[in-house]
């Protein structure tokens, strides 16, 4: 064949030239694709600065124990706490695009010469070169009735012929569903556009503290920005058996003092405006306890945080849905664990109150509460007060949405190319060296299934034969 | 002992039966020419009953642990780290049927679809297969369940079709790794004399297909936990250490494919990447998210 097909043109090297052929060598892509895997595991086992602590890594760093902690100095010291925001990463991602663009470059190139009207030519004979070996048929007819029967039977098996003009022997592509070639571009379109995404995302985002407002208080909304957010009221709608639905925050966007939009917002439903995005990521208790002894005196109650107990009542924090306060009563030298359980639709949400015995170790349920209550144990009587705030979180996060639809149309386009596989094949019939006519056929390599070649080839040396 | 652990049992019974009786087909059809057709037919019956009774079994014990927990939703899936090996498990045994059917339509003479490819996948691929199945199932009745409890942010449908999703791509990848390893045995055998007449196109259309379909799903399950996650937290990603270990996964998968582009044995890079895949897929749902805590505590 290469004494037919006229080899491509030697030309100097050029920069950008080894620059886009390096890039479009499969075993780049592979390279990067496990880099980002090496970079992810590391990610999973090695945990990551999270984002409440970046204002004071260090100390963060100095809190963390085991295997790779402070004490081991290897993991601080490459950097690997901070893996997704190292400049290696970053680094490894634009490498990523760069390939996509190459990838898409080389694949817009193919489905144009297919679909469009820019045919195929001599020089196109490089997209097939260097590709695995090509199949040979030989067949006993001279190269003109191979020819033609070649055409009746790729007909008969519903391909298209285009020739391919400037070549010596009788060469052209035969093709079936070449549309579906623009899938593979739309994926790689799809995936530039999600990667360009998530880059805008984590560069020019931001994120406020996690919120927990009381009906009616007002917050700032980002930086710079004339807005303002208030609550409210959260609504906790239960239906008769008692069981929660969608717990729910009303907002009210502010320019000033103005309100200029009403909105609710609930688990998975933000309310966005001019990009900014208001989400209620959960609620948590608002307990205010206040207790007796069995004299009647008012009990000293010492919360966590506080340095001194005080008789009267005291406020307990959940700083999430998830913790678990504790309340120290020094004169009894008791202490109480408080947790909630928000219980999502299967029942109503729960405060617990638990008496911790030998040091933590004993934990003895002293009442559960779905509403304001009391609870009474070893002589003592605790009045509670319950009432719930919702956790809001203000974020901007400009890419993200480009990301997650690119991502999706990605999907979608693998799973059309995968399902309907286009078939493109070059077929060259010359004279052959122990029959009169040789038909060389290659098929681009892919990574989709290309039994169908074997297929054909089959079919197309049957065909021959029962013309002999 | 259990109801569900004995059906458990039960279905590992079957499969190690399965595996056995494949194990036998496949070193009694050395000429591929012949193929599974020339095979004693009670053979190929054995194979199937014992794959199907499996499956109908792993079912029966997922249902049964689900009535013995009083409730059963399925969100459990993402909790129960033995109802994970338990579907998976089940997932596999499914694909691994489907994939029976269709070669036996094929057989048949019937209709296909014309993107299937018609394949002697399900001889080959057997015993590996069936291996797999077994010792998840030998791992869900062993391990104890210990994964965290579900959230509310994770009782929604977006979080459900996620974990479907990763298990019909465990499924899959299990099966790409299956026809990874036979691959792979195949290659190696003959260095040392044995010659287990493994149908390497059959192999290698499982692979492709089972990858493909490994990396749709893993890919759509990625997709869909990505999403509410953006949309309950406003971040990629829910923080879940098996979600992030499904990442690595879709990854290898996709070096395994791309691996069907390289000049110098591709097919040899396709199998161990896929076998690498499928460890990495059984680890992510299964036992690694305790790894970082035992690291660390």
């Amino acid at each position: 064949m290469t004494e037919e097909i006229p080899a491509p043109r030697a030309r100097r090297p050029e920069l950008l030239s080894v620059v886009w052929r390096v890039l479009a060598v499969p075993h780049t892509p592979m390279i990067l694709l496990a880099c980002l895997a090496f970079a992810l595991a590391l990610g999973r086992l090695v945990p990551q600065i999270p984002s409440y602590a970046r204002s004071d890594p260090q100390a963060w760093l100095a809190a963390q124990t085991g295997l790779f902690g402070r004490e081991g100095g290897l993991v601080p010291a490459l950097g690997l706490f901070d893996v997704y925001h190292a400049f290696l990463f970053r680094g490894l991602l634009v490498l990523v695009g760069l390939v996509l663009i190459v990838r898409m470059a080389d694949a817009v190139d193919l489905a144009w010469r297919a679909t469009g009207p820019t045919r195929w030519s001599a020089a196109s004979f490089a997209f097939w070169a260097g590709h695995p070996s090509p199949l040979r048929l030989p067949s006993s007819l001279s190269p003109e009735d191979t020819r033609s029967r070649l055409g009746d039977l790729l007909a008969e098996a519903g391909m298209r012929l285009a020739p391919v003009p400037g070549v010596p022997s009788s060469t052209f592509v035969a093709s079936r569903r070449e549309a579906v070639l623009w899938a593979l571009v739309a994926v790689y379109l799809a995936l530039l556009a999600a990667l360009a995404g998530l880059i805008v995302a984590s560069t020019w985002g931001w994120r406020n503290e996690d919120w927990q407002p009381a009906s009616g208080e007002s917050q700032a909304v980002g930086h710079n920005t004339p807005a303002t957010l208030r609550l409210d009221n959260l609504d906790l709608p239960q239906d008769p058996l008692g069981k929660l639905h969608n717990a729910s925050s009303q907002i009210t966007w502010l320019e000033g003092d103005t309100p200029v939009r009403q909105d609710r917002v609930y688990l998975g439903y933000p309310s966005t405006r001019q990009g900014i995005a208001v989400r209620q990521i959960g609620y948590v208790p608002e307990v205010r306890i206040r207790g007796w002894d069995e004299a009647g005196r008012p009990l000293v109650l010492q919360a966590e945080g506080q340095d001194v107990g005080i008789p009267g009542s005291v406020a307990i924090d959940f700083p999430t849905p998830q913790a678990q306060p504790l309340l120290f009563l020094p004169r009894q030298d008791m202490f109480l664990a408080l947790s909630f359980e928000p219980s999502c639709a299967e029942g109503r949400p729960a405060l617990y109150v638990d008496l911790l015995r030998n040091g933590g170790a004993d934990r003895q349920r002293v009442q559960t509460l779905y509403e304001s209550g009391s609870a009474a144990f070893e002589g003592l009587r605790l009045e509670v007060d319950l009432a719930y705030r919702p956790i809001l979180r203000v974020d901007y996060r400009p890419g993200m949405a480009m990301a997650i639809v690119g991502l999706i149309l990605a999907l979608v386009s693998v799973a059309l190319s995968w399902a309907v596989v286009p078939r493109m094949v070059w077929i060259a019939v010359g004279p052959g060296e122990d029959t009169p006519t040789m038909v060389h056929m290659l098929a681009l390599p892919d990574v989709r299934d290309r039994s169908w070649l074997l297929r054909l080839a089959r079919r197309l040396r049957e065909g021959l034969a029962d013309d002999d | 002992m259990t109801i569900d652990a004995g059906l458990a049992l039960g279905a590992s019974a079957l499969l190690l039966l399965a595996a056995v009786a494949q194990g036998i087909l496949l070193s009694s059809t050395r000429d591929r020419s012949a193929g599974f057709r020339d095979c004693p037919p009670w053979w190929g019956r054995i194979v199937l009953g014992a794959r199907l009774g499996a499956a109908f079994l792993v079912a029966a014990a997922l249902v049964s642990e689900a009535v013995s927990q009083g409730t059963w939703t399925p969100f459990d899936l993402m909790g129960d780290i033995s109802q994970i090996a338990l579907s998976l498990g089940l997932a596999t045994l499914i694909t691994h049927l489907a994939l029976i059917g269709l070669n036996a339509l094929d057989r048949a003479g019937r209709g296909l679809p014309r993107w299937v490819t018609p394949t002697e996948l399900a001889t080959d691929a057997g015993p590996a297969a069936d291996l797999s199945s077994l010792a998840l199932i030998v791992l869900a009745v062993a391990i104890a369940p210990g994964a965290p409890p579900v959230t509310c942010a994770q009782r929604v449908a977006p979080v459900a079709l996620q974990w479907a999703l990763f298990l019909l791509g465990g499924g899959s990848t299990l099966l790409a790794g299956s026809a990874g390893l036979m691959r792979t045995v195949g290659d190696l055998t003959p260095r040392f004399g044995l010659d287990l007449a493994i149908g390497q196109p059959d192999l290698d259309s499982l692979l492709r297909q089972a990858a493909a379909l490994s990396l749709i799903a893993v890919g759509g399950g990625l997709i869909a936990g990505a999403y509410w996650s953006w949309r309950t937290l406003g971040t990629a990603g829910s923080g879940d250490p098996r979600e992030g270990w499904m990442a690595v996964t879709w990854l290898i998968e996709a070096m395994s494919l791309l691996a069907w582009r390289l000049q110098k044995r591709p097919s040899g890079w396709a199998a161990a990447l896929a076998l690498f895949a499928a460890a990495i897929a059984i680890g992510a749902l299964l036992a690694v998210a305790g790894l970082r805590t035992a690291l660390w505590t």
